[in-house]
This record gives structure tokens, C-alpha cells and sequence, in this order.
């Protein structure tokens, strides 16, 4: 690796890509942090306040609400994706089920199409006039329950969750897939001879062997649902009545809005929320790496 | 493999008596869910179509009919020419090729230098370019479109062109850095052994060993830009530069106005199409490489 005059290349082929991220992402990054810090309608001059759109955003009761909404998300898609990304990786796994592949492939399937294209296609399963379920309940005599689906207080948060279960659990599947496939195969022929049973070789080799994997997928799924946004804002607009508000669309609306650089729209104390989900993205990122690294289980 | 049945509680049930309704009863339980979920993947997208090619007036009167009177294509070519949705295609298949194209590379030749190099600042640059890893995009909206204004970026294709190079350098770099890393040195040192210069290295050997790894995060990279929305949202404004994903969202929005439902169908099955027969051609590819690096090992 000695050569001379090896080194010319370094800084050429380094600077586009230092030079292009430090001015559209690093710097735009570092000046958020600053414009967090301001009171700006996106009129006049920015004021410099401190730390007051922050003392505010703590006693904001929509920004509870939408962190709210980020938790349960968080926690009940969280359990649903990834059981039935489990079960289903342990289904395709090692084989046993004819048409495997073609099961994978397709389950993948939402994984690759635009999230804009899964919104509105649901949107349109909701749809009250025109919708499918609502055509599905009038068709066979329950049309009583036909109703706004996306329209509904009480209802929109779970549907959305589920819209969200529907189009993340291939991706999760083929990640559990990857990780049961590096699994020793002779532990479970030892288990087999044994004569463990299915469900104890589940608890007792495949469980404890998938730890760090499982850790891994629980931190990548915590960042992408805190980052979700498309679904969210092209399905309800975080409506009706902020019931469906998540931190991702409470940060749009408030920092840019419909009606973009208005009067109502109020830039610094959005991006204090930007700012947030960062904190949390950044901490959920760390606390998954240190925790899905460390090997604890020894056979 | 004879474990297999085990796990499912077939083998041991079917050395009993009644074991062959056992078994039967074992694979329908194993089938029975991956046969649900996958019907719905399959359902949804065959009931788009279907309405598709419906006019409003069939969509209005039973979303599950089938087009009575045959299928009515011209919606599509309503949504390429009244809808606009020529210009969309048009522009993220060109935003999107330009990008990806630009993106890899430059992260390639960074890679190259990071995984193969050593000099004092390596290291120090290397985890500054992955520090982006842990931004979510919605901290960068507001400063780019203001920066972007200031440099008359904002509302063109050239800005998004600019930002969907710049976003994926991170993972890109980070993914291929370890791929560089990887790759023999022997080669090299003959080539430079036989007068080659330090920039033929790169092109000539290590580029092309490198495909593999290029080409996956080519795709990976494609697909994102291609479905990227929040982005494209605060940066364009014009319906002329709409991207296909932007060109649906909002016709989408526009629907309790217009209630043109068989347009914004047309439209969203170009969008879904599109990256789905891209999919069905190297399904394999696609799903390592949207997967690649979630996992270490």
C-alpha cells in the first residue's frame, strides 16, 4: 500500500461529497437547532427568544397529544408488526412450507411501492362514499356500520396503526428472515434428538439466539415510526380534530403549513419540534446499537 | 431438514394415530395467515386496477363491480394528458436516473478513499459523513427551503436533484466504504506496477470490482428517490415539476373537490406499477437491498 503520490486522490474524491453534504445537510441541520431558537411568522426579521419556544412546547396540550399518538403507535404497532413479521419469518423459515418464495416476495410487496400510493389506497378502502369497506357492509346487509372511517375520533389513530402493521411487516419479516437464517442448524437437530418440542425449541434456542436481532428491529422500527409522515398527512392530515396528530405532522403543519410562510404560521416553534423528534430519533438510535450489539447468550 | 415438521408439531403428531388430520390441520394453520396477508397485497391492488378502468359514475355506484360495458382505458390517457401525469413520469424518471446516478458515484469515489486509504483525518471524516444517519428529514425542511430560496434552488428540479443526491451519502458511503474495504489489493498494485495512474485505479479496477455494491445501492437509492415525498413537498411548487408521488398526493387532496376518482386511480396504479414491475424483475435484489445493513453480519 506504499505507493508514491497514491495519496493525490484524496481530496478530489472526497470533496463532492463532504462539500455537498456540509452545505445541504449539515448546515441546514445545525441551523435548525438555531431557528428553534427564534420566533419567526416567516414576515420581518426572526426574534431571537431563547429557550421559550421549548418552555412553551411543555405546556402544549397538542404536542402532548401528538407525542401521545407517536407512543401508542410506537407501542401497540410496534407489538403487532413484529409479532406477525416473527411468525410469519418462522413459517418461511428453513423451508418447511411449499411456495416460500412466492410467499416472501409478495408479502414484501408494500415494502417497494411509495408510501403517497399506500395512503391513498387506503384512503380509498375508507373512503365513506365510494370506499370499499363501506360498499362491503352495505352489500351484505350491515350497512348500519358503514360510517366516515377516517372521519372518526375514536377510530382514526387504530386505523392508521393498522394501515401502518399492513405496509411494514414484509419489511420486518425478511429482516427476521435474514437473522433465523444465521442461526446454527446442528442446535436444533441436538433439540430434535432430545425430543424438544416445537414450542420449546422456539423458547428455548430460537428466542434466546434471535435476542440481538429482536433488540435491533425494536430500535429501526421506534426511529421509522417516529419518522412516518407520508401515510399520516396524505390519510387524515393528523385530523379530524388533531385525533391523528403525530409529532412528524404537527412539526409540518405548524413550521409550514397549508399556506406556507403566512401569517399563522409560526417557523421557530415548529422546528422546536423538529428538534425533538431528532432527540428522540437520535436517542433511540443510540440506545439501540449500544443494546443490540452485546452477545449474551453462549451455547 | 428432518426437523422441519418438528416445529410445527406435525412429525411428532403424525406418528400417532389420527396423525394425518393432524398434519392437514398443522399445515392449514401455518398456511392459513400467510395466505390471508398475501390475498389482501394481491386484492387491493386487483380492485385499484378494476376501478381504474371504471367511469366516476361505475366507481360511484359500486366500488366492486367489475366494469360492465368493458375496461375504460382512456382514463389513462386522461391522467398522462389532463391530469398531467406525463409530466410527472417524465420528471421522476429524470430526477430520479440523474440522482442515483450522481449520488453513487460520488459516494463511491468518497467510499474508495475512506475504505482504502489511510491518512490522519479518515476516521474523523468518515463518522462526520455518517452523522446524518440520525437525522430525521423533518429537521432539515424548514432551513432548506429558506436556504434554497436565497439560492434560487427553491421550486426547481435542479434543487431537488441537489438534496436527493445529498441524502442518501451517508448510508451510501457507510455501505460502500466497507465494500471498498473488502475488495483485494493485488490488483491494484499490478495495475500501478504497470504505469496505471492513481485515477485509472479507480475506474478502470475498483469501480468495476465494486459493481455489486454499486448496483445495490443503486436500487436501494432509485427506490427512495423515486417514492420520496415530504421532501419534494416543501421543495417544488410548480405543477410542472411535481414528481409522480407528488402528482398523486395531490390530485388526492383535490378529490373532495373534483371527486375524479377514476383519474387519480389511473394516476396512482403509473405510480404503483411503476416500481412494482421493477421489483418483479429482480425481486431478490430489491429485497436484500432495501434490507441491506438494518442487520451487522
Amino acid at each position: 500500500m506504499g505507493r508514491r503520490g497514491r495519496n493525490i486522490v484524496i481530496l478530489p474524491f472526497l470533496a463532492p461529497a463532504v462539500i455537498l453534504y456540509t452545505v445541504f445537510f449539515i448546515y441546514p441541520a445545525l441551523r435548525a437547532f438555531y431557528i428553534s431558537l427564534t420566533d419567526w411568522s416567516g414576515y420581518g426579521a426572526a426574534k431571537f427568544v431563547g429557550l421559550k419556544n421549548f418552555a412553551e412546547l411543555f405546556r402544549d396540550k397538542d404536542f402532548y397529544g401528538a407525542l401521545r399518538h407517536n407512543i401508542y403507535l410506537l407501542i401497540f404497532g410496534g407489538i403487532v408488526t413484529l409479532s406477525l413479521a416473527f411468525l410469519f419469518a418462522v413459517l418461511l423459515w428453513q423451508g418447511r412450507i411449499r411456495g416460500a418464495g412466492f410467499f416472501r416476495t409478495l408479502l414484501f410487496s408494500p415494502s417497494v411501492v411509495a408510501p403517497v400510493a399506500i395512503a391513498v389506497t387506503w384512503t380509498f378502502v375508507f373512503s365513506p362514499r365510494i370506499g370499499l369497506l363501506n360498499g362491503l357492509l352495505r352489500s351484505t346487509g350491515l350497512g348500519n356500520l358503514a360510517r366516515p372511517w377516517l372521519g372518526d375520533l375514536k377510530l382514526v389513530l387504530s386505523l392508521l396503526m393498522i394501515v401502518g402493521i399492513w405496509s411494514a411487516v414484509g419489511y420486518y419479516m425478511v429482516l427476521f428472515l435474514a437473522g433465523l437464517q444465521r442461526l446454527p442448524q446442528d442446535l436444533y437437530d441436538a433439540a430434535k434428538v432430545d425430543g424438544a418440542g416445537p414450542v420449546a425449541t422456539f423458547f428455548t434456542i430460537t428466542l434466546p439466539l434471535m435476542r440481538d436481532v429482536l433488540v435491533t428491529l425494536i430500535g429501526l422500527y421506534t426511529i421509522g415510526s417516529f419518522r412516518t409522515f407520508d401515510l399520516i398527512w396524505i390519510m387524515t392530515g393528523g385530523g379530524p380534530a388533531n385525533a391523528s396528530e403525530t409529532l412528524a405532522t404537527y412539526m409540518y403543519r405548524t413550521a409550514l403549513g397549508v399556506v406556507r410562510f403566512s401569517s399563522v404560521q409560526r417557523i421557530g416553534y415548529g422546528t422546536a419540534v423538529a428538534v425533538i423528534l431528532f432527540l428522540i430519533v437520535f436517542v433511540a438510535t443510540i440506545l439501540s446499537q449500544r443494546l443490540g450489539g452485546r452477545q449474551e447468550v453462549e451455547y | 431438514m428432518t426437523t422441519l415438521e418438528n416445529t410445527k408439531g406435525v412429525y411428532v403428531a403424525s406418528h400417532r394415530p389420527g396423525g394425518i388430520l393432524l398434519t392437514l390441520l398443522g399445515r392449514l394453520v401455518a398456511y392459513l395467515p400467510l395466505i390471508l396477508w398475501s390475498a389482501t397485497n394481491i386484492f387491493l391492488l386487483g380492485w385499484l386496477l378494476l376501478n381504474a378502468l371504471k367511469t366516476n359514475q361505475q366507481i360511484f355506484a359500486n366500488p366492486w363491480a367489475l366494469p360492465k360495458d368493458g375496461p375504460h382505458w382512456e382514463n389513462f390517457a386522461r391522467a398522462w394528458q389532463v391530469g398531467k401525469f406525463g409530466y410527472f413520469v417524465f420528471n421522476s424518471v429524470y430526477i430520479t436516473a440523474v440522482s442515483v446516478t450522481l449520488t453513487v458515484l460520488i459516494s463511491a469515489m468518497a467510499a474508495y478513499v475512506l475504505g482504502r486509504f489511510e491518512f490522519r483525518l479518515n476516521r474523523p471524516i468518515y463518522y462526520y459523513l455518517l452523522s446524518g444517519l440520525m437525522v430525521p428529514y423533518q429537521l432539515l425542511l424548514v432551513p432548506l427551503v429558506l436556504q434554497f430560496t436565497a439560492m434560487k434552488l427553491y421550486d426547481t428540479p435542479i434543487g431537488l436533484i441537489l438534496v436527493y443526491i445529498t441524502m442518501p451519502i451517508p448510508f451510501t458511503v457507510f455501505f460502500l466504504a466497507a465494500f471498498f474495504g473488502s475488495l483485494p489489493t493485488e490488483l491494484e498494485e499490478a495495475a500501478a506496477l504497470d504505469g496505471c495512474s492513481e485515477f485509472g485505479i479507480f475506474w478502470r479496477i475498483m469501480f468495476p470490482l465494486a459493481s455489486p455494491g454499486l448496483i445495490t445501492m443503486g436500487v436501494y437509492n432509485a427506490l427512495w428517490a423515486f417514492n420520496e415525498y415530504i421532501l419534494s413537498l416543501v421543495l417544488i411548487e410548480s405543477s410542472q415539476y411535481r414528481t409522480l408521488p407528488l402528482g398523486v398526493a395531490y390530485l388526492n387532496s383535490a378529490m373532495q373537490f373534483t371527486a375524479d376518482w377514476s383519474l387519480l386511480f389511473a394516476g396512482l396504479i403509473m405510480l404503483i406499477v411503476a416500481t412494482l414491475s421493477f421489483y418483479a424483475l429482480m425481486s431478490g435484489r430489491i429485497q436484500s437491498g432495501l434490507t441491506v445493513g438494518a442487520l451487522k453480519g
